[in-house]
């Protein structure tokens, strides 16, 4: 059994909020001086495919996928240390000039995967943790033709059969499908495992593959489909703190209670 | 706190690996996750809380046995050039809790002088490693020479009294001494490092398990901190040893002591980057004079400076040994004169320079600083303890005439 | 051995009655609290064990009722011209034995130097409180509630902001003071106070001295809440918590003097407060001194006793001189106390007294927590051992160094009076 899980490398999101300047004319969130990570969700995505290997270490086999300008072998390295037996990066200059949308992100992983050969099982994380937009998982189903399944706490693979259970605002659903499928994982399913000793050791031997965007037969990025109109910080409110200077508690609440009308808040 | 503390501190980049920046950064979220997250719970149940978290460490990352031979089970991290990493390892322990960087720095001390190349003695290694490359949380403890009793003349060692003696007889030796004070871990040890005097009173080392027969571990010691660490008086009676459990080699005695110094260095510097990250935070939001956050009144802000600087000076001294270590080549090794001497005084200044950080920390942060929630107090007697245990006889006398004795050749002192 | 009488202490002028009440209180020390210390150091939350011997001490000895005129009951040393020289003796004693069972007691008269100390005495509100301390065989204990949840040390810092930052405020209805407020850590909170002093502020945000008013709010009144004590370091007989004060009634005659005197008598209450800091930082360093002794004296370096090698009779007798120097200086804080009435002397809320008393407070707790921490060093692996008794000063003295605004409050009241500062 092969599992694909697709893994993005974004500036720590854990840093400090200063360091991330927006450029608003190139419509660009500049990090500076933050060290780059793998987007959270998709560490979920992974522990979730080790946990499929656990069971079965001779039998499953899982590749990390990544797309990106330039994909740090020192941050997958943490995902091969975990215990995933292969990296493919695709990086390609044309990622410098061109904004990846989800779907021409879906459509490069897509042709990546095809390009990788046989799969029964692609996990991704339920979102990155940039931009937040949760839909390559889905997008990628589209192209690939296969079913996808959102917001995974729980997945289990018998024989040809997927289980996944996932989190609802009101509960747990399980659901069944068959593989080949996608399956986008949610952190409820538990955080990545520590990359042991040992296994770091052997990672450094573990098989990277490069390909650019013409070795997975595209000429160029596809077209974004999302225009980005405008990117800019909001407004902090100034914190202006006014103290009530009644002594009685009914007094301070009828005054805060005046105010806060007269500001068209209540 | 808002800046990357990995960011503040300035010194060659080749004193790192980018392997052992990977090890420390896998080690710091183990950190984040299983200690700082959970500061609050530790003041209820410290000892489960404790135990569960090293675990978590020491088998799911690894660092036990980490600097055992592959060959032997361990993790194969024993080479000089290891040293940057094994203190990076420790400061990130430390930064979360020095209690359980303090009982690793012991742990790789003592497997320093038999477990790490050049001076790796295979035997031993295979003998001793299946008691760490287990399942099973070990620690080991040391015990130095140190005070002697008025009336009393004990072999010495660099002034130090050696209070465990050692009996060869044919392959077996036979070890013996009471009242023995250990640095840590006399309580649970599994395994003994001792500085012992051979029948010419000549130093020597022996490594004994910690279920050998005729050791007697006295009462657990009620102490001022490293809480995760059960200490107690020890005796050995006539316990008897296989010859290869002692290390006859010349000054493998000093080398134990340089490894310590470096190795504590590395936990306090640690500590105190939990500091700088806690004041760091709490200054920022701390609003004096009815106005104004504490971090922008000037009188303040100096001691904020100070207490960066105290740290930055520590983290220097400390990877600049560890870098003296890596490379035996350029200022000799561990058991060089020099490098023994140095060790002792960078020790002691990087103590030194911790507990002033920590110190001027609680000056700014008062009752916070001092109340156990805010978590600075229990870094305080962390390092205190661990100050205190790498002092000799006499404080920091003993260290400096072993730098006089060096540099000076001052020979009667 | 040397007694620790030997440092050095104004023979000259010291009062007659500070060798028997010192005897009396050593007394007290060596029987209640040197075999026991140990356990009180674990009786942080409940003082079950430190609960009784500081009744044996405030009601059986009646140290409680020491300040109260003895028209009321009580011993009239508020009335006493060796005030400050007793009440240093006292703390200096107690510590010895255990800093914090002096910082308890000591903070628990505290608060009633305010209106039972010439020449502040109010003697109708001496009258009124007499009874809780005087006409009983029960503990009472006094807090003096000063540190509010936004501003650290700034209520001790009169000088400069003179009140403004209070948040708890006092509104009179009729004959009655209506108190609203907050505060944490006061030294007997935690459940341990039956009568609390309380700072507060007619007019929030007011530096007016008019504005400023110090309220006495016994515990059981209506409104007043309390919270568990806090975990800390050490100090454990000294219990700090939250106190929330919600609508509490009070007489209108609990408020000690009224406009104006008020904010003078709490700028003096600081300097018995540095008294008190001075006394406890000398005793836990005078008993570091008799434990060392008898370890440098039956322990060896180089087979001779540590205090014989050359190199460790320097780091020691740095200590020894240190402890000398500090006692001078605590002496001269007494004399300044005490003459506060005097025709050479200074009134206690004056710029001058404030910032020298913040100077040889400074000084005297920095040492402390510097030789005790060298002490434990030269004990090396045996210094951090509790059984040693060194470690617990060490955890100790460290508050000391801390409380009333911390070093650099007093490096700015020195600077301030010193230099002319005008903005600090």
């Amino acid at each position: 059994m092969r599992i694909i899980v697709c893994m993005k490398q974004v500036p720590d999101p854990e840093g400090p909020r200063e360091s991330f300047v927006v450029n608003n004319e190139e419509m660009r969130v500049v990090p500076q001086g933050i060290p780059p990570v793998l987007s959270l969700f998709d560490e979920n995505a992974l522990e979730a495919a080790l946990r499929i290997k656990d069971k079965n270490p001779q039998d499953v086999k899982v590749s990390i996928l990544s797309i990106g300008k330039r994909v740090s072998n020192a941050v997958m390295f943490k995902a091969l240390a975990a215990g995933a037996d292969e990296l493919i990066k695709v990086e390609d200059s044309q990622f410098m000039t061109s904004r990846l949308d989800s779907f021409a992100t879906a459509t490069i992983l897509a042709k990546a995967i095809e390009n990788a050969g046989d799969f029964d099982l692609i996990l991704v994380g339920r979102q990155a943790a940039d931009w937040n937009a949760g839909q390559v998982g889905i997008i990628l189903s589209g192209i690939l033709n296969i079913p996808c399944v959102t917001l995974a706490q729980g997945v289990d693979v018998n024989g040809s059969t997927l289980t996944v259970e996932r989190v609802l605002s009101n509960g747990i659903e399980t659901v069944r499908t068959h593989l080949p499928a996608i399956v986008m994982v949610s952190n409820e399913i538990g955080e990545l495992r520590y990359p042991a000793m040992k296994e770091r050791r052997e990672a450094k031997k573990k098989p990277v593959t490069e390909w650019n965007i013409s070795d997975i037969g595209l000429s160029r990025i596809p077209p974004a489909r999302i225009k980005l109109k405008r990117l800019f910080t909001p407004e902090m409110a100034a914190g202006n703190c006014l103290y009530l200077t009644d002594t009685t508690l009914e007094d301070a609440g009828r005054k805060l209670a005046l105010l806060l009308k007269a500001d068209g808040m209540i | 706190m808002k800046k990357d503390i990995n960011q503040l501190f300035v010194y060659p980049k080749s004193w790192v690996s980018t392997e052992t920046k990977e090890i420390a950064a896998s080690v710091r979220q183990w950190a984040n996750k299983e200690v700082i997250a959970k500061r609050i719970d530790y003041q209820e149940d410290y000892k489960k809380l404790f135990s569960e978290a090293r675990k978590k460490l020491a088998f799911d990352i690894g660092c036990q046995g980490l600097m055992l031979p592959e060959d032997s089970g361990g993790f194969g991290f024993n080479r000089l050039t290891d040293a940057p990493l094994l203190i990076s390892i420790l400061k990130e322990i430390s930064r979360a809790d020095a209690g359980i960087g303090f009982v690793h720095a012991l742990e790789y001390t003592v497997f320093s002088i038999f477990a790490i190349e050049p001076v790796m003695n295979p035997e031993l290694c295979g003998k001793l490693a299946p008691l760490f490359c287990s399942k099973t949380l070990k620690t080991v403890s040391l015990i130095l020479p140190g005070f002697g009793k008025k009336g009393i003349d004990d072999p010495l060692f660099e002034g130090r009294s050696v209070r465990a003696r050692i009996q060869t007889a044919d392959e077996k030796c036979m070890l013996s001494g009471r009242d023995l004070r250990p640095i840590g871990c006399g309580a649970d040890a599994a395994l003994f490092c001792v500085i012992c005097s051979d029948a010419n009173e000549q130093p020597c080392v022996a490594l004994v398990p910690g279920d050998s027969a005729g050791i007697t571990r006295h009462e657990t010691i009620r102490k001022t901190g490293l809480d995760g660490c059960d200490n107690a008086d020890i005796d050995f009676e006539n316990v008897q040893l296989p010859k290869e459990n002692v290390i006859t080699r010349n000054r493998a005695a000093y080398e134990l002591y340089a490894w310590l110094n470096l190795l504590l260095a590395g936990v306090s510097v640690g500590a105190c980057m939990g500091i700088l990250e806690i004041v760091s935070a709490w200054s920022g939001k701390r609003i004096i004079k009815g106005k104004n956050l504490l971090k922008d009144n000037p009188l303040c802000a100096a001691v904020l400076a100070d207490v960066y600087e105290e740290i930055a000076i520590a983290w220097l001294l400390t990877h600049n040994l560890a870098n003296s270590f890596a490379n035996p080549g350029e200022w000799g090794n561990s058991s060089s004169p020099l490098i023994f001497s140095v060790s002792q005084m960078l020790g002691r200044r990087v103590q030194e320079s911790a507990i002033r950080a920590i110190n001027r920390t609680m000056e700014l942060m008062a009752s916070e600083g001092y109340a156990t929630e805010g978590g600075v107090e229990k870094m305080w007697r962390d390092v205190k303890t661990i100050q205190s245990c790498l002092c000799g006889p006499g404080g920091e006398v003993p260290t400096k005439l072993d730098v006089a004795k060096c540099i000076f050749d001052s020979q009667t002192i | 051995m040397k007694s620790f009488d030997e440092f050095s202490r104004p023979l000259d002028r010291i009062s007659p009655m500070e060798k028997p009440f010192r005897a009396v209180i050593r007394n007290w020390v060596e029987e209640e609290v040197m075999p026991y210390r140990r356990e009180y150091d674990e009786d942080w939350k409940e003082h079950r064990f430190i609960e009784p011997a500081m009744e044996k001490l405030c009601v059986g000895l009646g140290i409680q009722k020491c300040l109260f005129p003895k028209a009321f009951g009580g011993w009239g040393l508020g009335e006493s011209d060796s005030l400050a020289a007793l009440t240093y003796a006292l703390c200096e004693e107690m510590a010895r034995g255990d800093s914090a069972l002096s910082l308890a007691n000591l903070a628990s008269l505290w608060s009633l130097t305010t209106f039972l100390v010439k020449p502040n005495i109010n003697r109708r509100l001496a009258k009124e409180i007499a009874p809780m301390f005087c006409d009983t065989d029960k503990l009472c204990i006094c807090c003096q509630a000063m540190t509010e949840p936004q501003g650290g040390a700034d209520i001790e810092n009169m000088g400069l902001l003179k009140g403004r930052t209070l948040r708890t405020t006092a509104r009179l209805e009729g004959d009655v003071w209506v108190i609203n407020g907050h505060k944490l850590w006061p030294t007997n909170s935690g459940g341990t106070a039956n009568l609390f002093g309380v700072p507060c502020t007619t007019n929030p945000g007011s530096s007016d001295p008019d504005d400023f008013a110090y309220m006495m709010v016994p515990a059981h009144f209506k409104g007043v809440t309390q919270s568990e004590p806090y975990h800390k370091a050490g100090m454990a007989a000294d219990k700090n918590g939250e106190i929330w004060f919600d609508n509490v009634r009070v007489p209108s005659w609990y408020r000690i003097h009224g406009p104006g005197k008020d904010a003078d008598v709490f700028k003096q209450l600081i300097s018995f407060g540095l008294l008190g800091s001075v006394g406890f930082a000398m005793g836990a360093m005078i008993n570091v001194y008799e434990i060392l002794y008898d370890f440098v004296s039956g322990n060896t370096y180089a087979n001779k006793p540590l205090k014989e090698n050359d190199a460790i009779a320097g780091v020691i007798g740095r200590i020894a001189g240190d402890i000398d120097i500090s006692r001078i200086l605590s002496y001269e804080l007494v004399r300044m106390i005490d003459s506060r009435e005097k025709p050479f002397g200074n009134p206690l809320s004056s710029e001058e007294t404030i910032a020298k008393a913040r100077n040889i407070k400074d000084f005297v707790s920095d040492r402390t927590v510097e030789n005790i921490g060298k002490a434990m060093d030269v004990m090396g692996v045996y210094g951090s051992d509790r059984i040693m008794d060194v470690e617990k000063h060490y955890r100790d003295v460290k508050m000391i160094q801390l409380w009333l605004g911390g070093k650099q409050l007093c490096q700015a009241e020195a600077a301030r009076y010193f230099f002319n500062c005008e903005t600090l």
